[in-house]
């Protein structure tokens, strides 16, 4: 159809200032990256190379931390989802006032507008043994003595999840803002409770926004830096850290550079099966 | 009537959505197999209505039973209704096949009973073969169709229609209607249509409610909705009409001597007769007024200015004034006796006393 023609030439050239930059700044970097990941750097000219990618993955030491990165992002993927599929639901479906919804938008996103290092050190005071977290669970005699939530998983995964909630809430609630409520209505009237109705229409309907959001948030948890490393005081290592340790500690950038490729590759290729599955179902 | 006599009973149903009142104490029945409109301008509470039958909202005051059984605090999903949405609500993640099967399968009907019900709904509106296609793949009218099939289905007590034709042009409209109509009369089930056009009322309904501003003005056959209107609001929304403003000023054996913006009219005595000085509104259809060339037998007979002539294909209209301050809208089907009129020349109209109605 000439419709749909003339729709995918705006498109393109809508997307074209997009594209070009990425080009422009990404191509090269990975390239270079790349390149110095396979070659070797005794002389100018070094002889191709697999010595680093082998040294990474035949290593139980990186592959343990390459798998710890892995459930970590996995984790904080199905929290990020859980919450901000709740607070998405509850955003576009009962709040009727604009304003409300647009305070409760605001403090969404509001993590991604702290820096990362202040928004960590926030979480360390808050989730440490007299942080309000523990004094409210002991007050409450919820638990007996504090429950250690920070310097180990659990703090990275909170920390993450927190930062990582907007684009899980943002996609959702997009997405749930577009499902015609009468779809439900007819659901009911077929005989579905609300239950079912939410089983049956409104979530498969909402997939697309679970979709990305999930995307968004697994992507930037595989890469996550400082907010790991300060939640976990430096006790737990993630492979952002042991890439960032290579390049700025012991200067072996090849090596950095071929853990930052595993690291690309399992990412692309993980979001790559997740949304060729998605596609079936 | 009896209660059980009725499919639907609304007694005293009232909604008020703060300090708006959308349904405003509206009562009324509907026998089984009967197909029922309400109709009315935009606002005038119909949708309301529907949805309270549907269960998505309860009434402020008033009872609802369906099949002789109260709704009160039924949720939807429990009532023996089934809806046909405006603009059609299929789940457009699921095929044709899949969303007619959605009712029975949440009523936990067995494999074999909901494809053979599938089967037979997609053969009852002729989309036989369609079953697995998505409904994005689909025209309007095909849409309409599946949402028909989908509803009817179920076998609900009542069905529900909320302006299902709404969205489509006035071609398939006219056939869905016919296919509707056909469709209600072949499985005698009833059926309550919501929507603004009075002609669609008037194809499909056994019985009209014209609703205005809340309330049921008049709830009769389409005939006697056209025909004898109980109030100047439907004798306006049903067709066209002219409403004059008349003051009685004597009766004639069997005649009524009016004036209407001071122009002395001849009207039959209705069986309550309204005292001499009674200001009355009178409705008079533009068909019933005839146009002539020369001055006419009739009861009322005037000398007319034609103001504009208006060709509607089958028929045509003429706006006139008489006397200078009377406007008047009359309808011919006579096409060469119109295209002899011109504007503003003087032909006679005329009329015979009975064919306005008094209201």
């Amino acid at each position: 159809m000439s419709d749909a023609g003339a729709r995918l030439r705006v498109l393109s050239r809508l997307l074209l200032p997009g594209v070009a930059v990425l080009v422009l700044f990404l191509v090269p970097t990975v390239a270079s990256i790349l390149v110095g990941s396979v070659v070797e750097h005794k002389q100018a000219l070094g002889r191709p190379t697999g010595e680093n990618y082998l040294r990474f993955l035949g290593d139980r030491y990186y592959l343990g931390t390459l798998l710890f990165t892995l459930r970590i992002s996995l984790v904080t993927t199905l929290c990020a989802l859980g919450l901000g599929y709740l607070v998405a639901y509850y955003l576009v479906r009962s709040v009727r006032s604009r304003t409300v919804r647009r305070l409760a938008y605001l403090v969404v996103v509001a993590p991604l507008f702290t820096s990362s290092i202040v928004r960590s050190f926030g979480w360390m005071v808050s989730l440490g043994n007299n942080g309000i977290v523990n004094r409210t669970l002991l007050d409450l005699g919820v638990v007996e003595r504090p429950v250690r939530l920070i310097f180990n998983e659990a703090g990275v995964v909170i920390g993450l999840t927190h930062v990582l909630l907007p684009f899980t809430v943002l996609t959702i609630a997009a997405v749930l803002q577009q499902i015609d409520a009468s779809l439900e209505e007819a659901a009911m009237d077929l005989g579905a409770s609300r239950l079912v109705t939410f089983l049956t229409v409104t979530l498969p309907l909402s997939l697309p926004g679970v979709v990305a959001g999930s995307l968004i948030v697994f992507t930037l948890a595989m890469s996550a830096y400082v907010t790991p490393a300060v939640l976990s005081g430096g006790r737990l290592k993630v492979v952002p850290m042991l890439i960032y340790e290579q390049y700025v500690a012991v200067y072996d950038w090849g090596f950095g550079g071929a853990m930052a490729m595993v690291l690309l590759t399992l990412t692309l290729v993980l979001t790559g099966i997740y949304t060729r599955f998605l596609r079936t179902v | 009537m009896s209660a059980d006599a009725a499919d639907v009973r609304l007694a005293h149903v009232t909604k008020r959505f703060g300090a708006h009142t959308a349904v405003d104490d509206v009562s009324l029945e509907v026998r089984p197999g009967e197909f029922v409109s309400l109709l009315g301008p935009s606002g005038c509470g119909k949708t309301t209505t529907l949805r309270i039958l549907a269960g998505f909202l309860e009434p402020t005051a008033g009872e609802v039973s369906i099949g002789g059984q109260p709704m009160r605090g039924i949720p939807p999903y429990r009532r023996p209704v089934n809806m046909v949405f405006q603009h059609y609500a299929l789940f457009p993640h699921l095929t044709v096949a899949d969303n007619i099967a959605y009712g029975p399968r949440r009523r936990g009907v067995g494999k074999a009973e909901i494809a053979r019900g599938v089967a037979e709904s997609l053969e009852l509106v002729s989309l036989q073969g369609l079953g697995h296609r998505y409904p994005r793949e689909l025209s309007g009218g095909q849409q309409q169709r599946v949402a028909l099939a989908r509803a009817l289905v179920n076998r609900p007590r009542v069905l529900l229609l909320d302006e299902p034709l709404g969205a489509l042009d006035l071609k398939l409209r006219r056939q869905m209607q016919m296919e509707l109509k056909r469709l209600q009369e072949y499985l005698r089930i009833t059926s309550i249509y919501v929507t603004h056009d009075q002609e669609e009322a008037l194809v499909l309904s056994d019985r009209i409610a014209v609703m205005n501003a809340g309330r049921v003005e008049q709830m009769d056959a389409a005939r006697a909705v056209y025909e004898r209107p109980a109030t100047p609001f439907v004798a306006d929304f049903i067709g066209q009409t002219n409403l004059l403003a008349c003051t009685v000023e004597a009766i004639e054996g069997p005649r009524l001597r009016l004036r209407c913006g001071g122009l002395p009219l001849l009207a039959a005595l209705p069986a309550l007769a309204p005292a001499p000085g009674t200001r009355v509104q009178l409705s008079l259809r533009p068909e019933r007024i005839a146009l002539h060339a020369e001055r006419p037998a009739l009861d009322n007979a005037f000398r007319a200015t034609v103001s504009r002539r208006v060709y509607l294909g089958v028929l045509t209209n003429f706006h006139v004034t008489v006397a200078a301050e009377l406007a008047l809208v009359l309808t011919t089907s006579d096409q060469s006796l119109a295209a002899r009129i011109e504007p503003s020349s003087q032909p006679w109209i005329g009329w015979n006393a009975g064919e306005e109605r008094l209201l």
